[in-house]
């Protein structure tokens, strides 16, 4: 490949994953079964020219490659092509072209592992958005690092990453050990708490992997998503273990690899409710916009949500925004959700994040969420103050047309 | 004269700006000026554009490399990257920089000790085997 045997767009990709290779002291490279792509996203004309270089040397994937989120709903593309910035449109679509000639699969999610075939237990991938990548890891058990931007279109293009990081055993142990066993397992079944209880693994963790100690067995995906992708953003966390919940942590000493931790931190009530604290600008008050979706929601999550609605229907002065794959879509439509969501007023958002320009309207007010991923990028990306509660509460807010709190939303803890 | 560990070899001469904390070049770094711009940072509003950048470590973001790589083609982003932590996304951003555009920056690793040394407004050349040299101001 690096003599230009395989061709010059895949000469130019394996020249990338060697530097990268020699840059982390990996002796090896070591084969992908499927890659994940975040370079499709617009964030400026690099990513196009890029794209449009790779494609001009006929550079095509070698393995099963998923794209993340676009900055575009290219399924309801009335949602943004309003918007003034016609750059990033046209941005947008050129990257979906030129992804689409080098073979990649248009999932345009950051939920990849909502769609089959997941990456395996003990697979080496090439992974790149951060939820992703934490959730492949500690939850499916598969192996990546964090490629990023280039990097991760090199990988898919090659077929191989550097044999480094968390591709290698060593690199998997358990590093930082937080008790939740004192947390009471009523709070232990909201998903509010697993959003809180990232940011405060994420900021205490920084880019060690912690290890969660007092998880029920009954803890679900989604729950474990809101989790990682919290831990991710608001630390650098890119893989967990979760005692008797993730699949490389049937024991404490499982996931430490016989070790001692570096740290161990006992979580306490006041840390949750301090840090879901952190992520409200308002208390009170009207709100504009209501977004859940960051990650995109699952099949699970929009079965939790149907029967919450009741035949309310949204305030007309809010904007109420669920982002999620076209893969899921398809499947609530056969369900028939797609209508009752509708009728509710709430607007399904297909390929994209609500948190990202091309801005959405209302997203720009105050907009409450039951993702503190959300709450942390929101107010920087496009400029929102954001509230983030559970999802009863966004939902009731949304239908009064204000800011509605749950008084027993924390009954468990005080 | 010291010598740093090459991730992406090339020339660079410039001032010195040391970094007092992890910086994440997407979505802390303002492509179009140039200046840093997560508001938690110690160093947001400051200018990067062609300083020797030293920094301890850059925080994963996915869209690191696409910033970094944008500010190099706007012709805002650093004279060099000097990292204390060995990391892809910067080694990427230049490697893309230099495929597309012709622009080349060094990034290299250093070790603690010469680290330590860096200080804010020292002048210094960097060559492509990855020697550090100070020049009088």
């Amino acid at each position: 490949m690096l003599s230009g045997g395989n061709g010059s767009g895949c000469q130019i990709a394996m020249r990338m994953v060697v530097a990268a290779a020699e840059a982390l002291t990996a002796s090896q490279l070591v084969r992908i079964n499927s890659a994940h792509v975040t370079s499709c996203f617009y964030s400026g004309r690099v990513n196009v020219d890029f794209a449009e270089h790779l494609v001009a040397n006929e550079a095509k994937v070698a393995v099963p490659t998923t794209l993340n989120a676009s900055s575009m709903d290219f399924v309801h593309p009335e949602l943004t092509l309003v918007n003034p910035d016609l750059q990033g449109v046209t941005g947008a679509q050129r990257l979906r072209e030129c992804y689409l000639k080098m073979g990649c699969n248009q999932t345009w999610t950051c939920a990849p592992y909502h769609i089959d075939p997941k990456p395996q237990f003990g697979e080496n991938i090439a992974g790149s958005e951060s939820n992703a990548v934490v959730f492949s890891n500690s939850v499916l058990g598969a192996r990546t690092n964090l490629y990023g931007d280039f990097l991760d279109i090199a990988a898919a293009i090659t077929g191989y990453v550097p044999y480094a990081g968390l591709h290698q055993d060593e690199s998997r142990r358990g590093e930082i050990v937080f008790d939740a066993q004192g947390i009471p397992d009523s709070v232990k079944e909201t998903d509010i708490f697993f959003n809180a209880l990232g940011y405060v693994i994420g900021r205490e963790s920084g880019s060690q992997i912690p290890v969660i100690l007092g998880l029920l067995p009954t803890t679900s995906e989604d729950q474990l998503k809101a989790l990682g992708s919290t831990a991710a953003c608001a630390g650098a966390v890119k893989m967990f273990h979760a005692i008797g919940v993730t699949p490389e942590a049937r024991s404490l000493a499982e996931a430490l690899q016989g070790s001692q931790p570096n740290r161990e931190v006992s979580v306490s009530a006041s840390q949750i409710i301090s840090a879901s604290d952190a992520l409200c600008m308002e208390t009170h008050g009207r709100i504009s916009a209501v977004c859940m979706g960051t990650p995109h929601f699952s099949f699970s999550e929009f079965q939790t949500l149907i029967p919450l609605l009741s035949n309310r229907k949204v305030h007309a002065d809010v904007r109420f925004y669920i982002s999620t794959s076209r893969h899921i879509i398809k499947l609530i439509e056969k369900e028939g959700w797609l209508e009752e969501l509708e009728e509710a007023g709430i607007t399904i958002v297909a390929d994209r994040c609500t948190y990202n320009v091309p801005r959405l309207d209302g997203v720009d007010g105050v907009v409450m969420t039951n993702s503190a991923k959300w709450a942390y990028y929101g107010p920087g990306n496009v400029g929102a103050k954001a509230i983030f509660a559970s999802l009863k509460e966004c939902l009731d807010s949304a239908v009064a047309g204000r800011v509605v709190r749950d008084p027993d939303l924390w009954a468990g803890l005080i | 004269m010291m010598k740093a560990k090459v991730l992406f070899a090339a020339q660079a001469e410039g001032e010195v700006m040391v970094l007092d904390d992890w910086l994440s070049f997407g979505g802390g770094l303002d492509p179009e000026s140039g200046l840093i711009s997560d508001q938690s940072h110690p160093q947001v509003n400051c200018s990067i554009t062609g300083k020797i950048l030293v920094l301890p470590g850059v925080r994963g973001s996915a869209g690191s490399p696409s910033t970094l790589a944008e500010s190099l083609r706007l012709r805002t982003g650093p004279g060099a990257v000097i990292l204390l932590e060995a990391e892809t996304s910067s080694l990427a951003a230049a490697f893309v920089a230099k495929e597309l555009y012709q622009i080349r920056i060094p990034v290299l690793l250093m070790t603690k000790i010469d680290y330590d040394g860096m200080r804010n407004g020292q002048l210094v050349r960097i060559e492509e085997s990855g020697s550090i040299v100070r020049l009088q101001s």
